[in-house]
Parts: C-alpha cells; sequence; structure tokens
C-alpha cells in the first residue's frame, strides 16, 4: 500500500515542482505591467479616441514582442473631473502608466501625478513634462497647414472654411494652421472659422458648417471629432468639398470628402506608452511629433481628385516634401485669428 | 465676412432658416413635455428619449432605407421609453426627478450599447441620405420668411402641424381636460371617475413617443447619420422653454425658435469677427436657457400636482361617470383650479 501511495505522489509532486519551475521561468522572462486609457470620446468614435486606442494596442504587440505582458483597460467619455477620479483610481491599483488622450485632462494627469509618483502619466497636448507626467503632442498644424493650401487651390470662390471642435492647444493650431495653409496658398483667400464646444454633436457642426457655406466658403475643413458627419452632410448637400481630418474618412462620404488629413496618432501613442512601459522617456521631455517625424499624411479620396486640376496634385505633394523635410516650419497658433500675423515669406520661399 | 454684414439681409434670412431647423428637434421634444408636465409628470429623461430615438430611428432607417419608418421607429422607441418611466412614477410611485436621471443614464446607456453592438465603430456607420428641402409653392416664395419657414424639410411641417394640433388636444378636447385635472387637481380627476394613472400613462406616452421623435429628426432627417452624444443637451434645452413657454404649445413653439436663432446667431457672429469671445457666444444659448429658467422659476405656475405621485390604488367609479354623480363642482373646480 505504501509503495501503492509512493507511486501516486509521484506523478503529483512531479506536475507540483514543473508548474513552479514554468511559474519561475515565466516571471523571470516575462513581466505583467497594466496601463489605461481615458479617451475624450469612445475607442470606436473612428477619429481621434479610436487612433489613440489602436496605438494602445500597437503598443501591447511591440511589448508582447519584448516578453512583456501589457494588461490595457479603459474609460470612455469622462468630463474632465471624471477623469482625474478615473486617473487615480488607475494609480491606485497599482497601474504603471496611465495615458490621458485628451487635452481638456491636463489638470487631471498634473494633480494625479503629484499624488501618485509611482505611476507615469502621459498626457497629450500639455503645457510641459514634469516629473512622472510627460506630454506627447502631434503637431496637428503641420497636415492642416497642407489641408488649408489645398483647400484653397479648389475652392472656387476664394473662400474656405474649418470647424472645430474645442478653441484650446491643439485644435487652435489645427484650425489655424489651416487658414495659413489657406493663406499661404492664396494671400488673399477668404477664411472662416467656427467653434462647436464639443467633439459628438453632429447637429451644430452640420449648422456651423452651413453658415459658412452660407458666408461663401465652398470647401470645410473639420477639426472635430464624430460631429463631422453633420459637417459633410452640409457640404453635401451644398455640393461642396469637405476635408477630414486625424483618420481616412473618405469612404464616410464618398461625395464630399475631398481628402482626409489623417495623422499618425497610433504612432506616436505607441512610441511613448512603449517608452513608459520601458522607462524610457526622459525627464522633463515634451514628445512633439510632427510631420517630419512621421506625424500627418494627407490621404486623397481618388474619386474626387480626379476631377482636380493635375498641377494641384503636384503643387500639394512638393509642399508635403518640404514640410516633411523640415525645410518649412509650420508655428503653433493659439490665437484664433493669428494666422494673419504670420508672416508667409518667414515660411519658406513658395 | 465684416460685422457691416449683418446689416444686410442675406446674413438674417439664411439664419432664420437656420434657427427654424435647430428648432425643430426642440419643438417635438418641447411639445411633449407640455402634454407630459399639464398631466402632473416632470420628465427630466427628455435627453436619454431622444438619444433612444435618435438612434432607434436611424437604425431603423439604415436598415428598412426609409427615412420615414425611422422617425417612427424613433417616436416608438421613445414612447416605450416614455412609459417605463411612467410605470416607475405613475404606477411605483417614485420621484419623478430621480427617476428621470435614472432614464437619462439608462438611455443614453442603451443608446451606446445598441449603437456599438449594431455598428461596432462609427467608421461603419453608413451615411443617410438627410431628408431633402422641400419648398411649399407660394409660401416659399414670400419675401424673407419664405424659404426660412418654408424651404425646409417635410419634417419641419410635421412640427408646425403639431403646434395647433397640441394646443388643440390639451386645451379644447375632452382628453386634454383630463390631462390638465391629472396635473392640476388628479383628486377631482379621480372622484368624476377618470383614472389617473390612465391618464398620466397616455400623457407620458405621448411626450416620450415626441422626444423620441425629437431624436431621430436629428438622426435621420437632419444630420443622416447617428453619432453617440449628438444630442449634446437639448433634451435639457427642452425642458427649459417648455417652463419658459408657459406649458402652451404656441409660446413653447416661440421659445424654441428663440433658442434656435440664438444658437444660429452665436455660429454666425462667430464668422463676422465680432469682439465678444467664441468662448462666450458658444454659451449663448445656454445661458438663455439659464436665464429663462430663472425668469420661469420666478413666475411660477408649474402645473399644482407635477411630480406628485397620485397613489391610489384604484380610480373609485362612480356608477357612471355623469356629471350628476361627481362630487359637487368637482370637474368644475377643475377647470377653475388648474392653471390657466
Amino acid at each position: 500500500m505504501k509503495h501503492q501511495r509512493c507511486t501516486r505522489r509521484t506523478p503529483r509532486a512531479g506536475l507540483l515542482a514543473a508548474g513552479l519551475l514554468a511559474l519561475s521561468w515565466r516571471q523571470a522572462t516575462a513581466r505583467d505591467v497594466q496601463v489605461a486609457y481615458i479617451p475624450c470620446g469612445q475607442v470606436n468614435d473612428g477619429s481621434w479616441s479610436e487612433a489613440g486606442y489602436d496605438g494602445m494596442k500597437q503598443a501591447k504587440a511591440a511589448l508582447a514582442g519584448v516578453g512583456i505582458d501589457m494588461k490595457l483597460e479603459y474609460s470612455e467619455n469622462l468630463s474632465p473631473s471624471q477623469a482625474e477620479t478615473a486617473a487615480r483610481d488607475y494609480a491606485s491599483r497599482g497601474f504603471q502608466t496611465v495615458v490621458l488622450h485628451c487635452g481638456t485632462f491636463a489638470d487631471a494627469a498634473y494633480n494625479a501625478g503629484k499624488s501618485f509618483p509611482k505611476t507615469n502619466f502621459l498626457i497629450v497636448v500639455a503645457p510641459r513634462s514634469v516629473g512622472n507626467v510627460w506630454t506627447y503632442i502631434p503637431a496637428m498644424q503641420d497636415i492642416s497647414f497642407v489641408a488649408g493650401y489645398l483647400a484653397a487651390k479648389v475652392s472656387k470662390v476664394s473662400a474656405v472654411g474649418v470647424v472645430a471642435s474645442f478653441n484650446f492647444s491643439n485644435v487652435t493650431w489645427q484650425a489655424e494652421g489651416f487658414r495659413l495653409g489657406a493663406r499661404y496658398a492664396n494671400p488673399a483667400i477668404q477664411t472662416f472659422e467656427t467653434f462647436i464646444n464639443s467633439f459628438d454633436d453632429a447637429g451644430k457642426a452640420k449648422e456651423a458648417a452651413q453658415a459658412e457655406i452660407d458666408s461663401g466658403a465652398d470647401v470645410i475643413y473639420s477639426a472635430t471629432d464624430q460631429a463631422s458627419r453633420g459637417i459633410y452632410a452640409a457640404t453635401a448637400a451644398a455640393g461642396d468639398y469637405a476635408i477630414a481630418s486625424y483618420t481616412d474618412q473618405n469612404s464616410l462620404a464618398p461625395k464630399t470628402v475631398l481628402a482626409s488629413a489623417t495623422a499618425d496618432i497610433p504612432l506616436l501613442v505607441r512610441t511613448v506608452v512603449v517608452g513608459s512601459v520601458e522607462d524610457k522617456l526622459e525627464p522633463g521631455k515634451p514628445y512633439s511629433v510632427g510631420m517630419a517625424g512621421g506625424i500627418g499624411a494627407l490621404t486623397l479620396n481618388e474619386a474626387l481628385a480626379k476631377q482636380l486640376p493635375a498641377a494641384v496634385a503636384s503643387d500639394v505633394m512638393a509642399l508635403i516634401g518640404k514640410i516633411r523635410s523640415g525645410e518649412m516650419r509650420i508655428p503653433a497658433i493659439s490665437t484664433p485669428g493669428g494666422y494673419k500675423d504670420v508672416d508667409l515669406s518667414a515660411l519658406a520661399p513658395h | 465676412m465684416t460685422p457691416s454684414a449683418m446689416l444686410s439681409l442675406l446674413f438674417w434670412v439664411p439664419l432664420l432658416g437656420a434657427g427654424v431647423r435647430i428648432a425643430t428637434p426642440l419643438l417635438f421634444a418641447g411639445l411633449g413635455e407640455v402634454v407630459a408636465e399639464r398631466a402632473g409628470l416632470l420628465n427630466v429623461g427628455i435627453e436619454g428619449m431622444m438619444a433612444l430615438g435618435a438612434f432607434a430611428g436611424f437604425a431603423l432607417a439604415v436598415g428598412t432605407g426609409d427615412p420615414w419608418l425611422g422617425l417612427l421607429g424613433g417616436a416608438l422607441a421613445g414612447l416605450l421609453a416614455g412609459l417605463l418611466f411612467g410605470w416607475l412614477t405613475v404606477l411605483r410611485g417614485a420621484d419623478q426627478i430621480v427617476t428621470g436621471v435614472a432614464m437619462n443614464i439608462l438611455a443614453l446607456g442603451t443608446a451606446s450599447l445598441a449603437y456599438q453592438m449594431r455598428f461596432g465603430s462609427s467608421r461603419d456607420v453608413p451615411e443617410l441620405p438627410a431628408l431633402a428641402a422641400l419648398r411649399l409653392p407660394w409660401l416659399s416664395t414670400l419675401p424673407v420668411i419664405g424659404r426660412p419657414f418654408f424651404g425646409q424639410t417635410s419634417i419641419v411641417y410635421l412640427g408646425y402641424l403639431l403646434i395647433p394640433l397640441v394646443w388643440l388636444l390639451v386645451e379644447r378636447t375632452r382628453w386634454g381636460l383630463h390631462v390638465r385635472a391629472a396635473g392640476g387637481n388628479p383628486e377631482a380627476l379621480d372622484s368624476a371617475g377618470v383614472s389617473v394613472w390612465r391618464v398620466r400613462l397616455q400623457a407620458i406616452a405621448f411626450g416620450g413617443a415626441l422626444a423620441g421623435l425629437g431624436g431621430a429628426t436629428l438622426s435621420v432627417a437632419q444630420v443622416g447619420a447617428y453619432v453617440d452624444g449628438m444630442i449634446g443637451g437639448r433634451g435639457f434645452i427642452a425642458l427649459a422653454v417648455t417652463v419658459f413657454g408657459g406649458w402652451r404649445a404656441g409660446r413653447v413653439a416661440a421659445a424654441c425658435l428663440l433658442f434656435g436663432m440664438a444658437d444660429a446667431l452665436q455660429l454666425r457672429l462667430q464668422l463676422v469677427g465680432t469682439a465678444v469671445p467664441a468662448g462666450l457666444l458658444v454659451g449663448l444659448p445656454y445661458l438663455l436657457t439659464v436665464a429663462v429658467v430663472t425668469i420661469g422659476a420666478g413666475r411660477g405656475g408649474y402645473p399644482a400636482a407635477i411630480n406628485q405621485p397620485y397613489l391610489r390604488r384604484r380610480a373609485r367609479r362612480p356608477a357612471r361617470a355623469h356629471p350628476a354623480n361627481a362630487p359637487a363642482g368637482a370637474l368644475q373646480a377643475t377647470h377653475q383650479e388648474i392653471k390657466p
């Protein structure tokens, strides 16, 4: 009987030892990291928040390649105060990195950063990187400048407009970058700018675009998230062009969206998240990346682009080349109407 | 565009048209709230009901290819949400404010969840051609007001029709008398043998249906797409216009137009380059909301039994609901006591 018992126990003990060995080997070769994502809107908004979420997934895949298992959680549609509560909650639960992918969450990031020094907070478009808080900035004014240049080139009435979500930081850079690009293409052009104070209110975005169309504009640039659907409805009804931003939205309204001023937000988010998890972010350094760093491209709607003069496309491509090479530097303008004060000759010769 | 452009009709005529468009979803929701509040039900959950209507209407319009079926579906979704609100507040006696807040959370969350399940990503939300404008013969050629008021889509004209219809329904029909009694003096209505519960449930179903139609108007008829969060506070503005309009259909319609005009004006003032900061201009409709609610609060005049559950299990029925069987002067008192 004893012998029999021994033979029964031996396989169990072996299995236990093997299990412990496997566990200790895994602990030696891999580590788990918890990372949270708090965007402005929803991770499936087809625009800003989804682009950031794509970057989070890319970071997870990249880290898996070096043996790091990144656990990803997210919280959607939060107000700035709710975002701070969520950020603090994640930090208190031991999350290594909390990504706040909304410019209005800057205070939330700085406040939570002071309370939880062991957690890294990544905040998009904020004034500075300090301590355990890093800001990452997609310099959207670059590609918006190109969008404005294209809009001015295709406008038949020398009037174009931009409908933007909020008058703050990178959204204003976008709107003013667009107006500056239009002015660069045609110094006499009339440009309009409307803020709707919403990322989602498609009805208001439609009326804002309609107001610009009523004022004479025939190309409207979207600097909003999901609300852009309202802009496309207005331009489609008027037979005008729209230019999308952040992601390729040409197929959403193929009869009116002439091009999408895309930003490789996923690349930027992936870079900073991987850097944070691997403790490779430089203290105090803001990570600002524009077209020269691979953030920003123009995707033309081929069906509509065929109707444009060949010179327009070639001029736009030449401009993109100048900005990517660093020959042209587009300023970040934070004041509505500030585009008028920029010395065009200081940008670069045509 | 310069501020001098404001001196031209080319500035004001399109602005008036935009004001009418912006006012239309508010009008539906506001007229529905008139009926609900006159019956004694303060429906704070309009925002959520509009969101449900916007999603259900859009999904049905995409599925069937018929925008009118979509609008009908939006109204139906609002009606069901209204009945849920009614079940909780009328039959279960729950507090109307708390229930309304809970309804907002529930309905907004349901719409959001259904949206994610149906479409996954906004990239997959198809484009639905918005309703085309229908210029009414002769009327649309009237100077100044012709195009803004009569060069709109059919859904706007449905809104115009509802203004006198709701007025007639509430002020000039027997059912309207019951509705006013349910909100002004439910005991008298009960004494007359009419079920307060039934009247209130009918009123909130009507109000919910119109809130749903208001949401569907936005997604199906105006934008041609559903976007999560697109209601953008319109439900709360509808609550404010109901108070500002003194619970009268015509005045509520005028209040909706005022809000629509204010919103259209702020969008255009941003273009003419006034010295007023854009942030302040964008807040104009909301500042107006605060102002009118303050004015409305000062005037009083809420239906006497609003937010008061009528918990009598069954209405005591006389042999027949004949005036002779009702307590002396019950219905006559109702006529006098409810707000004119």
